[in-house]
């Protein structure tokens, strides 16, 4: 695949399946790997293991990453806007201020994951579970947390409107 | 296959997608929320014909740049109703196949958000308008209205390979796996 980056092109564009010049492949193991500032954006990346990669600055704009092992991973300032992150494994990544507008990250596993200033604007964390999360100055405007396990969230100074609904609140701080 | 991506911020979020055989350079649209700028300097760059736009369903922003698309490229428009914002449209049945160079793709039946709702399956990838949503359903107005959405939702998309990636009205794209599993409304 490949990612027409010009500031006028599509959001997101797929050329040619995964032709990629790391050579990343779904459900390829890339654990502990340092793929700082890389360029992965419209890749699919489906069930690859990135756990404790660093990531951080990386462009996964778009990026097919469903059912993921991201656990421990740095996403530091990443950005993953429109990013398919649906059941991926997140706990205790580094995602502070990453880009998530509009990713989807249903039914992720983020138990214990930093958030801190990251922007959530019109994403779909719906049925995922982040239990202890930390969210503080977190943007969620207009994100779906529908029936999300925030147990024990850390949502100080977290700031717009999202839709909580039949989400599990309890315990946590705001 | 070729595939681009274009979100329509200012209309309601709306996504618009084009999709082209790489072999011929037919293209064609999924929705058309505007002719945004960047889709005919995409079809110029590419050298890419538009063959044809595949409506899903007639809400304003869907179809809002319909008109000013058909009067430059004079496409064929597909949708579940002849006639869609007053531009007449070849109306599509469900399991309909609909050949856009060497491609093939099958129209599906997806009512419920609206009468006329259609999607649009390419081998690999749907196209679910408003009807299913990265971790939601299509707003509807009655029970037996959401009955019927999730119904074809089970029956046209959740029948096709786990693998499959779904494109969708608005906000992200996602996977049948992930709907199936994870979807509030579903798993």
């Amino acid at each position: 695949m490949n990612f027409d980056t010009t500031d006028n092109g599509p959001d997101i564009q797929y050329a040619k399946d995964n032709a990629n010049t790391l050579g990343l492949q779904p459900g390829g193991a890339y654990a502990g790997r340092d793929l700082s500032g890389a360029d992965l954006a419209g890749l699919r990346l489906s069930k690859a293991d990135f756990s404790n990669a660093n990531l951080k600055g990386a462009n996964l704009c778009g990026t097919v990453l469903d059912e993921a092992n991201l656990e421990g991973a740095v996403l530091e300032q990443a950005n993953l806007e429109l990013a398919v992150l649906g059941g991926a494994k997140l706990r205790n990544a580094n995602c502070r201020q990453a880009n998530l507008k509009r990713a989807n990250l249903v039914g992720v596993r983020a138990e214990g994951a930093d958030f801190s200033g990251a922007d959530f604007y019109y994403s779909r964390p719906g049925n995922g579970i982040f239990e202890n999360a930390v969210f503080e100055g977190a943007v969620v405007e207009r994100a779906i947390f529908r029936r999300a396990n925030l147990r024990n969230a850390d949502m100080r100074n977290a700031v717009g409107t999202a839709n909580f609904e039949n989400a599990d609140m309890e315990g946590v701080r705001r | 296959m070729i595939f681009a991506h274009f979100l329509i911020p200012e209309v309601n979020e709306a996504n618009v997608f084009c999709v082209a055989c790489p072999e011929t350079r037919r293209a064609m649209l999924i929705d058309a929320a505007a002719l945004d700028p960047r889709i005919p300097e995409f079809l110029q760059a590419h050298d890419l014909a538009l063959e044809a736009v595949f409506i899903t369903h007639t809400h304003y922003d869907h179809v809002g740049g319909l008109a000013e698309i058909v009067a430059k490229y004079a496409p064929t428009v597909y949708a579940g109703v002849a006639e869609v914002d007053g531009v007449a449209a070849h109306r599509v049945k469900h399991d309909e196949r609909i050949a856009l160079g060497t491609l093939e793709a099958r129209a599906v039946a997806l009512p419920g958000h609206t009468p006329e709702g259609m999607g649009l399956v390419f081998p690999g990838m749907a196209f679910t308008g408003d009807a299913l949503f990265a971790g939601s359903i299509g707003g509807t107005t009655s029970s037996s209205q959401k009955t019927t959405e999730m119904d074809a939702i089970r029956n046209h998309l959740f029948t096709l390979p786990d693998e499959y990636l779904i494109h969708t009205g608005h906000g992200p794209s996602s996977t049948i796996a992930v709907e199936k599993t994870y979807n509030p409304f579903f798993g």
